[in-house]
């Protein structure tokens, strides 16, 4: 495999090298614009060399303009924080001080308490500086320093505010073969954000590649998104198990013809695996293990549930293990820290990270069954059940409360309340009724959608260990 | 109504699945996981197709009324 092999190479140097007579593409079907251009201009309004060395907020709405600034901006900036769609206003100024952030790039106004350190903010319409404005590479000759600089992704942690992991572009590419033949034929396209780990990869895939992407809007909606797919002629593509179910409950699914599909993010059981075999069957089809702090581990291309045994021990510059039932990772593809001290090491002194995530090995091979730490993933996107339960304990009549998983065929996981009420009412009474609707009312304040609980049980007791912790059980 | 199809009825991915758990709650019945080879239902009238077909297989009357066409 050939990956990025000068570390120290920005983006914009790597693309610089993959660009030929094809002159690929990055486009969110509004707005098409090829890597040429993004090379020779700007979408910073030409105000790159403003923000060498400084920590730089990339907080769009549009993914293609944070797509061309994190191009210009790679060995430009110091840090780079990728904010991905749908972050809260609460959390902005916790981000700001953590990465010690002094200029933010975005395409809407961000003001409020928490910015006041800020001292650039540049606004983008997404419009390409022409030719004549001097671009990031004459930028880099001239300043005569340049920054391994750092990519930092927002992660959900238990308490709602998002943990700040750190990469680098060697990090983050270090699963990309670049020397593939074929490579620059593809047209690569995502379900995912490219603001988060899973959407980060196939833009750096198809930038490090030559190849053109075509992005996603939350804004749009799975029947157009596949029209699209279908009319750029998409040959690669990936998503979470649970984008593509939704994809296949779509009258569209049979307007894309994928050479290639790809999942993660999530378990990909036998269910999905074989209808996407059923329904593009000229496709190859693989899934992938990676996280946003292990980074990429393996992909496994053989269309079953789980992996084989040999993938722990037979996977090139990835050692893995399983230790107290839980898969650990070292490889050069992992974060190096939490950029937030509160968050403790990311890794063990021994350099392995610990998914937490639970394997149960059957007949030599490896199945994922749950978190350790009793993280759901609905649809793609974690739960950490702590911060549902401080908010259903805020209820006065609330006494305590343990979220657990339920699994779903459709997103994969639910979250689910097990509540014990001060006092009993009688069950089934409207009082009870009343209780379940406020506490759905406040959860549905505090908390994004997929947080919110689907179902309440009202239960007598909950364990509790001798330590006076919640006794969880994750399996 | 039968030919209504899910995706736009309103009803988003997280809608969809706290429906199919209902239904498995309240029917004791689960489609999806009734089989490995189950397709993913398009229209309104895949979805109570989908729900009869496993029904009637595993010999389970539906309660609740009748699917009217």
């Amino acid at each position: 495999m050939n990956t990025l092999q000068n570390a120290s190479a920005s983006l914009w140097e790597a693309v610089s090298t993959t660009v030929d007579a094809r002159d690929p593409f990055v486009s969110n079907a509004e707005t098409s614009l090829t890597l040429r251009d993004l090379l020779a201009g700007s979408v910073l309004g030409g105000r790159c060399q403003e923000l060498s060395g400084r920590s730089v907020l990339i907080a769009t709405t549009d993914q293609l303009i944070a797509a061309a600034a994190l191009i210009e901006l790679d060995g430009v900036a110091r840090r780079m924080v990728l904010c991905p769609p749908g972050l809260s206003a609460e959390s902005l100024p916790s981000i700001v001080k953590s990465a010690e952030a002094d200029a933010i790039v975005s395409d809407r106004i961000i003001d409020g308490p928490g910015t006041a350190r800020v001292r650039s903010f540049i606004h983008c319409d997404g419009k390409i500086v022409p030719k004549g404005y001097v671009s990031p590479g004459p930028v880099r000759q001239a300043q005569g320093r340049r920054y391994e600089t750092e990519w930092v992704l927002l992660t959900s942690g238990t308490t709602g505010v998002p943990k700040l992991v750190v990469h680098t572009l060697a990090s983050l590419a270090g699963a990309i073969d670049i020397g593939q033949p074929g490579n620059g034929r593809a047209i690569w396209s995502t379900f995912y954000d490219i603001r988060r780990y899973g959407g980060l990869q196939i833009f750096l895939r198809a930038m490090l590649t030559g190849s053109s992407l075509l992005l996603s809007s939350a804004q749009r909606s799975t029947a157009d998104f596949l029209a699209c797919v279908g009319a750029h002629g998409v040959t690669h593509i990936s998503g979470t198990p649970s984008h593509w179910r939704r994809a296949l409950m779509s009258s569209s699914a049979h307007l894309i013809a994928p050479e290639y599909i790809r999942l993660s993010g999530e378990i990909a059981d036998q269910a999905i695996l074989n209808h996407l075999a059923q329904v593009y069957p000229k496709a190859r089809i693989a899934h992938a293990f990676a996280t946003t702090e292990a980074g990429v581990a393996f992909v496994v291309n053989d269309v079953i549930t789980g992996f084989p045994m040999s993938v722990l021990t037979r996977t090139p510059g990835v050692e893995m293990k399983v230790e107290n039932g839980s898969l650990r990772i070292r490889s050069a593809r992992t974060a190096s820290r939490y950029l937030d001290q509160e968050h403790g090491p990311l890794m063990d002194a021994d350099g392995f990270v610990d998914t937490t995530d639970l394997l149960d090995l059957r007949n030599e091979r490896y199945y994922f069954v749950g978190r350790r730490d009793g993280v759901i993933n609905v649809g793609g996107l974690k739960v950490h059940p702590e911060e549902v339960e401080e908010v259903i304990n805020r209820h006065p009549e609330v006494r305590m409360s343990l979220v657990r998983t339920k699994k779903n065929p459709i997103t994969g996981a639910l979250v689910v309340a097990d509540v014990v009420l001060r006092s009993a009412p009688a069950p089934q009474s409207d009082g009870v009724r009343q209780i379940q609707q406020d506490i759905l009312l406040l959860c549905r304040e505090e908390l994004a959608s997929h947080k919110v609980p689907a179902i309440i049980n009202f239960v007598a007791t909950l364990a509790v260990a001798e330590s006076g912790k919640l006794i969880r059980r994750h399996a | 109504m039968d030919g209504l199809e899910l995706l736009h009825s309103g009803l988003d991915s997280l809608s969809f699945a706290i429906l199919v758990s209902r239904l498995e709650d309240s029917l004791g019945i689960n489609p999806f996981t009734a089989s490995e080879d189950a397709q993913f239902p398009v229209t309104f009238g895949d979805f109570v197709n989908l729900y009869e077909h496993v029904a009637k297989r595993l010999g389970f009357p539906l309660g609740g009324g009748q699917h009217h066409r």
